[in-house]
């Protein structure tokens, strides 16, 4: 292994690029203790003013819970949806299977700029702009592929062999699904969750499309807030979101965690 | 189609056909097993072991033919209503359920109240010796005990039939030798009727009552452990159930076969033509030795090529012409030294000497 | 067979089938297929002023847009930028990628966290810290000021989106080259350095060449990626950089002529087309 002692012109190159690399995440933790009235870096001193402007601003609280609830209801009615859908596209053998997976996670591939723009047309003739339902629909397009295609994965190298011990023991099919099945595809629901979670939360580019005044949310208003003026106040947020994003992970890889030892 | 059943029988294949998509892995497939047997089907990978055992628990569906349990066509009947046990070659244990669930799982499915499935649950355990580890989770079991608590899981549901894929293939050998004495204990205990996969033949011949043996999706032979020794039905049964010498012959029109140069006697006759000549290694003696008064009916002349101590046995090389037989004889003292490049003759008997169809040339 | 044979009766008369996959079915006819059919039908409708489409058929919109030089360059700048921006984020994840890939443990896991932490975070969050750093007076323009080179100004112009948006597709640059990187046995290289060959002989001549598959995947999917890319030319151009992407907002929410909005987006979709076939032929050279 001679050959591959990395050389230190290469380690520090490497060293260079991870800094660019993470810059922009983490200068937002020190910029949000910035006492400084305006965005400079580094500040010129510290304080949390920012964090309590923060918390007193009521269209952010506002539209972070907004947020949080979109989420929740897109990642409840995605697993919901999901899980029946990848079961029956992983156990069973029909004519058109691999056209209708692609088709369910053909979404993904499409530039969100542009399925942002499509369905705010076709959202505008049913009257769900700015709605909630409107929302959860659009979350909804993106984030099924997402979780269509974890969940399959995970059924389809599930060990076969413990539903067909189910069978033989005299379980029906729906039972088998139900105490063998769902319980033991337990680590891809928490991935696919999480991401799903995440993927909503995170959503901008086709909420913007969607929100207006009546509804708006976390991202939305962030990107508004910096396009008109890019204060510290969005470090403060922008660090929580991170740490939020930080917990889902941790959640996750807990769960995934579980799931190695379950292959064991 | 009429269902009729012997008053022995417990379980019958009839005529039995599979294909995957057009491939017909099992062309037609007709066995009878009796009540409280245990039967082993023996063959080479990808033979249909696996998927005739499937037929039996309703796994796979055949494409012809009938499933027969105590005179009831099954065929028709849906996995969960069949009321056969398995147990599958990775266990299939339920990793989110303990030891103690696993094995409540199928009582459970027959509405068997908490309490009683609790006990009899903790009764099979016992059975299998593993009541210590009930409040396990399976991926905390060594490989034994995984295979002991699915052996349990399927027993106590009491089904009329037991399959077993290849369950000891994954255990070390000592362990193996182990459970080979407690499941057939437990089947004969339990007087349950049972169906064994395994390409193992010491397996097959030491633990079943009878022996399928089967190939490209077919019975070659059907038999006792005995039979299916001493007097295989066919030159595979033969190669592939211990080992045999194999000599070209031929059976000439007066129905005088020769081999290795020169007339044998057989006790079997084939018609004239082409045939394989088959003599098992340990039935076949080095003539001449201080002691041995074993007559035989055939003698060849050979030249040692070669000798092994196998512990207890001696494995010798004997060049006969073209032909190279191997010779195995207990080891024994008073024996007057043969070593290589000696001239010696061997013998076997005629009942010995195995003789099919075909062969070549 | 034995697929079904598992699944009870009526699920093999597909009833059941169907009905568990009637919901995404739904979902993505009324939330996917029917928008961009309807996206397709609105480039070729007219608009009225102040939002609205007159439902007579017309190539008004395409003519329009292959006529007019402003288009046509805003087209032109997009697939440039966008070339560059892969380009740029090839040679800066090649590196992270490389040495990913021949470390090894927990320092390779950690690592990987890294490059999939930013993935994870916000774009808007990502671009706000780029703006903290590259404003007028911010770390970046203060650190040149102080070596006495002329100041730059890396904000409200394609400067500040070209940064940002290069780190911005570096994760999915980097996984692409690892995912690629699979084929690079460390043995290959090892024979060609016994051989004789200098290290960047062995670079030009073996790596280079066995890790073009995820080269070609990496730069696909970062080129796509910055095309369609909002956000971040929207908040660091200050109004003052147009591409297509930013065009199609505007159009859509401020001019609320959907008709152009919708022939835009059909254009970016031909620019995708036009970039997959190039990458299936490299990928066809290749073989
Ligand atoms: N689902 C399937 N689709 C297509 N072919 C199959 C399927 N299952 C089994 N086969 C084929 O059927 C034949 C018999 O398979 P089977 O699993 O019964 O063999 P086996 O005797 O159990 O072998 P082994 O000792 O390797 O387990 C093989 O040729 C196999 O390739
Ligand atoms: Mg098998």
């Amino acid at each position: 292994m001679e050959i591959h002692k990395t050389t230190w012109p290469m380690r520090i190159l490497v060293f260079v690029l991870f800094a660019y690399l993470l810059a922009p995440v983490l200068l937002v933790f020190p910029l949000s203790f910035s006492g400084d009235q305006v965005l400079r870096f580094p500040p010129t001193f510290w304080s949390t003013r920012w964090y309590e402007a923060l918390f007193a601003n009521s269209q952010m609280l506002k539209a972070f819970w907004t947020s949080l609830s979109l989420a929740a209801i897109v990642t409840a009615l995605s697993i919901v949806i999901a899980v029946p859908a990848a079961y029956v596209m992983t156990r069973l053998k029909f004519l058109g299977r691999d056209l209708l997976f692609n088709l369910f996670t053909a979404p993904l591939l499409l530039p969100t700029i542009v399925l942002g723009l499509a369905i705010l047309i076709v959202f505008a003739s049913f009257g769900l702009l700015a709605t909630m339902q409107g929302l959860v629909f659009a979350h909804l397009v993106v984030t099924l592929p997402y979780a269509l295609r974890v969940l399959a994965v995970s059924l389809s190298t599930q060990d076969r062999a413990c539903e067909e011990a189910a069978r033989t023991l005299g379980a029906k099919p729906l039972t088998v699904f139900f105490r063998v099945t769902v319980p033991m595809l337990t680590p891809g629901i928490v991935a696919a969750a999480a991401l799903c979670f995440l993927v909503s939360f995170d959503e901008v580019v086709i909420t913007l499309f969607l929100t207006g005044p009546r509804i708006s949310t976390l991202p939305v208003e962030l990107y508004n807030y910096v396009y008109n003026q890019a204060d510290p106040l969005v470090a403060a947020a922008s660090a929580l979101l991170i740490l939020l994003t930080l917990g889902v992970i941790m959640v996750v890889e807990r769960a995934m965690g579980l799931g190695k030892a379950f292959v064991k | 189609m009429p269902v009729s059943s012997a008053p022995e029988e417990h379980l019958r294949l009839q005529n039995i056909g599979v294909s995957f998509g057009n491939v017909n892995v099992i062309p037609s497939l007709d066995l009878s097993v009796r009540k409280g047997e245990m039967v082993a089907f023996l063959g080479p990978s990808g033979c249909g072991k696996t998927t005739t055992l499937r037929i039996i628990a309703g796994l796979n569906t055949p494409s012809r033919g009938h499933i027969v349990v105590g005179g009831r066509d099954i065929t028709r009947l849906p996995i969960h209503d069949r009321d056969i046990g398995m147990v599958f070659q990775s266990y299939a244990l339920f990793p989110h359920m303990n030891v103690s669930r696993n094995v409540q799982f199928g009582l459970q499915m027959r509405n068997v109240s908490g309490r009683e499935a609790e006990e009899r649950a903790g009764r099979a355990l016992e059975m299998v010796q593993l009541s210590h580890l009930a409040h396990r989770k399976p991926k905390e079991l060594s490989g034994g005990q995984q295979q002991r608590v699915a052996l349990a899981r399927a027993l106590v549901i009491q089904p009329s039939i037991l399959l077993l894929d290849e369950p000891l293939s994954n255990l070390d050998a000592k362990l193996r030798d182990e459970m080979r004495v407690q499941i057939r204990a437990l089947q004969q205990e339990s007087g349950i009727t049972a169906v064994f996969v395994t390409h193992d033949q010491v397996e097959a011949l030491s633990m079943c009552d009878r022996v399928v043996v089967m190939r490209n999706g077919h019975v070659e032979q059907f038999g006792t452990p005995t039979e299916v020794y001493e007097r295989p039905a066919t030159a595979f049964v033969a190669n592939f159930v211990g080992r045999t010498n194999k000599l070209k012959g031929k059976i000439g029109s007066d129905g005088v076969l020769s081999a290795a140069g020169q007339q044998l006697h057989s006790a079997t006759t084939v018609a004239p033509g082409a045939v394989e000549v088959l003599v098992r290694p340990h039935r076949i003696h080095l003539q001449g030795q201080a002691g041995d008064t074993r007559e035989a009916d055939n003698k060849v002349k050979g030249t040692v090529s070669g000798l092994t101590f196998v512990g207890d046995l001696v494995q010798y090389g004997v060049r006969v012409g073209d032909d190279e037989i191997v010779v195995e004889e207990a080891t024994r003292r008073e024996r007057r030294p043969v070593g290589v490049g000696d001239s010696v003759v061997l013998g076997w008997s005629a009942e010995d000497t195995l003789v099919y169809p075909g062969g070549g040339q | 067979m034995s697929a079904a044979a598992t699944l009870p009766r009526q699920w093999r008369n597909g009833e059941l089938a169907v009905m568990l996959l009637l919901p995404i079915a739904l979902i993505n006819a009324i939330g996917f297929i029917l928008p961009v059919l309807n996206l397709a039908r609105y480039s070729f409708n007219k608009s009225r002023i102040g939002g609205g489409i007159e439902n007579v058929f017309t190539w008004d919109n395409w003519a329009g847009l292959l006529s007019d030089p402003f288009y046509l360059e805003l087209v032109f700048n997009s697939v440039w930028i966008s070339l560059a921006i892969t380009l740029t984020t090839l040679v800066v994840s090649y590196p992270i990628a490389l040495y990913l890939h021949r470390s090894t443990g927990s320092w390779r896991t950690f690592l990987t966290v890294l490059v999939i932490s930013p993935l994870l975070t916000s774009a808007v969050v990502r671009t706000y810290g780029w703006i903290a750093i590259l404003v007028d007076d911010g770390p970046v323009v203060s650190a040149i000021k102080a070596v006495g080179l002329p100041a730059p100004s890396l904000m409200f112009n394609i400067k500040g989106v070209f940064i940002g948006l290069t780190e911005i597709l570096m994760p999915y640059m980097i996984l692409a080259l690892m995912a690629g990187f699979g084929r690079l046995d460390p043995r290959v290289e090892e024979a060609a350095r016994t051989l004789g060959a200098t290290p960047s002989r062995t670079f030009l001549k073996v790596i280079l060449p066995l890790t073009l598959p995820g080269i070609a995947l990496g730069c696909l999917l970062c080129f796509v990626l910055a095309v369609s890319s909002f956000i971040t030319p929207k908040l660091m151009g200050g109004g003052r950089v147009f591409l297509l992407a930013t065009e199609i907002y505007d159009q859509a929410i401020v001019t609320l002529n959907w008709p152009l909005a919708s022939t835009l987006s059909i254009l970016v979709l031909i620019v995708f087309g036009a970039a997959l076939w190039a990458y299936s032929a490299v990928l066809r050279r290749l073989d």
